[in-house]
């Protein structure tokens, strides 16, 4: 008190004065508990800048003309293969996309395709889900030529299959799937068995276990497309759940998230039985990182939506490494791509724009 | 001038932000239907549709 009347005679505010201290020191120690606790829910939703990338290479058709409509991407060391849905297409490129080999046969014949729209290249070949004809399609990967056919035992989803020891895994349509989201078969075509487990969802939820699948080391990895939980399982015979972590923890996820639970809660909100409305679109992992396209909810200024997220993924942590934003000058931007792909061994992105259909190639973000 | 330049930009900036809307509809084997409403891509594939919208909604529906 001695030191305070002192400074006050030097011209101190009043709060120092008497009684006054005591309250001040009150007060700030409220102020600076509420400013900690507003910290530390911050912490807890993380936001990182935006990384923004500009095509090496744009394509609105291949040369020859080949002229193409939804495409999705594979690729190994040497070479890109790209499917068409329609004109029903398989195509092997070099790294500069210069045309290989090119397979057109539409028709429901063991050797036809007919609305491909996925593909991964296997020990076997090729493996090319043929929507069409309901079936996987096994093609040579230099020449595109017939190799075998299996077909897929049940209904099945529209994401990323994955193909592991001779087991398909592929994604339950979501408004079939409960608890047991994704179907597993053999290379006879046997279904196998199911797995997945239950993700929280709320009271009258309709369509909320649609998931994607990816493969970590020997684990499983099961996305939710519009409920915030990635599931990691071991493999072999039984499924069990290693880690759960959330996507919910970081931005712009989180407002993606509570934008369409605002939907699903709005008065008068219509349900269409067999209608999954989606945040996250596709995912890819390419040894620890787990990259995600989704849908940036930010509102009808696109200028600033993003459209792929990098995470650091392991048994035990999720860990947010960039957001990034396309930036290809087009209405493209706006949305996010239709196709993606991570192509490993060249460190580029390949992607497909959701408006236009062309072809973007961007370098890829190196740590 | 300014005037007018400023309501021919904002006319503009309104008309940028309008989208066309569209539908995607597919008739099932079992007879049903199924359908969305986009307003910047509707696409039915073979047994699907997925339409996105300018806000970035994006949905999929399947037979």
């Amino acid at each position: 008190m001695h030191l305070v009347k002192k400074l006050n005679e030097k011209g101190w505010p009043s709060i120092f004065q008497g009684g006054h201290l005591f309250s001040f020191i009150q007060n700030w120690l409220f102020y600076s508990l509420l400013f900690l606790l507003f910290s530390c829910n911050d912490v807890s939703i993380k936001e990182l800048p935006t990384t923004i990338l500009e095509p090496n290479l744009v394509f609105d058709e291949f040369e020859g003309p080949i002229f193409f409509t939804n495409v999705q991407f594979e690729s190994d060391k040497n070479h890109i293969y790209l499917i068409n849905a329609r004109p029903s297409m398989f195509i092997v490129l070099n790294k500069k996309f210069e045309i290989q080999s090119l397979v057109e046969r539409r028709g429901n014949g063991p050797d036809d395709l007919d609305y491909p729209i996925q593909l991964q290249k296997s020990k076997y070949g090729v493996l090319i889900e043929d929507r069409g004809n309901y079936k996987i399609s096994i093609v040579s990967p230099k020449d595109g030529s017939h190799i075998d056919e299996i077909p897929i035992p049940e209904s099945v989803g529209h994401t990323r299959f994955f193909f592991q020891d001779d087991t398909f895994y592929f994604p339950m349509v979501g408004y079939k799937s409960d608890t047991s989201s994704v179907l597993k078969f053999n290379l006879l075509g046997e279904p196998i068995g199911k797995t997945g487990l239950l993700m929280p969802e709320g009271e009258n939820a309709i369509n909320r276990q649609a998931r994607l699948i990816q493969p970590l080391q020997d684990k499983l990895v099961l996305i939710g497309v519009n409920l915030p939980y990635i599931d990691i399982l071991s493999t072999g015979d039984k499924h069990e759940l290693v880690k759960r972590h959330r996507w919910d923890q970081f931005e712009p996820l989180k407002r993606a998230l509570d934008s369409l639970e605002n939907d699903f809660n709005k008065p008068g909100y219509e349900v269409n039985e067999r209608e999954i409305k989606s945040i996250v679109i596709d995912a890819q992992i390419v040894k620890d990182r787990l990259y995600v396209t989704f849908t940036d909810r930010i509102g009808l200024d696109r200028s600033k939506a993003r459209h792929l997220l990098e995470f650091k993924i392991d048994n035990s942590s999720l860990e947010y490494v960039r957001a990034i934003r396309f930036q290809t000058g087009t209405p493209d931007d706006n949305l996010h791509p239709t196709a993606f792909h991570i192509d490993e061994s060249a460190k580029k992105i390949y992607t497909q724009g959701l408006i236009t259909k062309q072809i973007y190639v961007f370098d890829l973000p190196l740590d | 001038m300014k005037k007018l330049l400023s309501l021919t930009f904002g006319l503009l900036f309104l008309f940028s932000i309008q989208a066309v809307p569209c539908t995607a509809e597919f008739a099932c084997a079992d007879g049903s239907t199924i359908k969305c409403t986009g307003n910047s891509s509707c696409e039915a594939g073979v047994d699907s549709v997925i339409c996105t919208n300018q806000d970035g909604t994006h949905s999929y529906a399947s037979c």
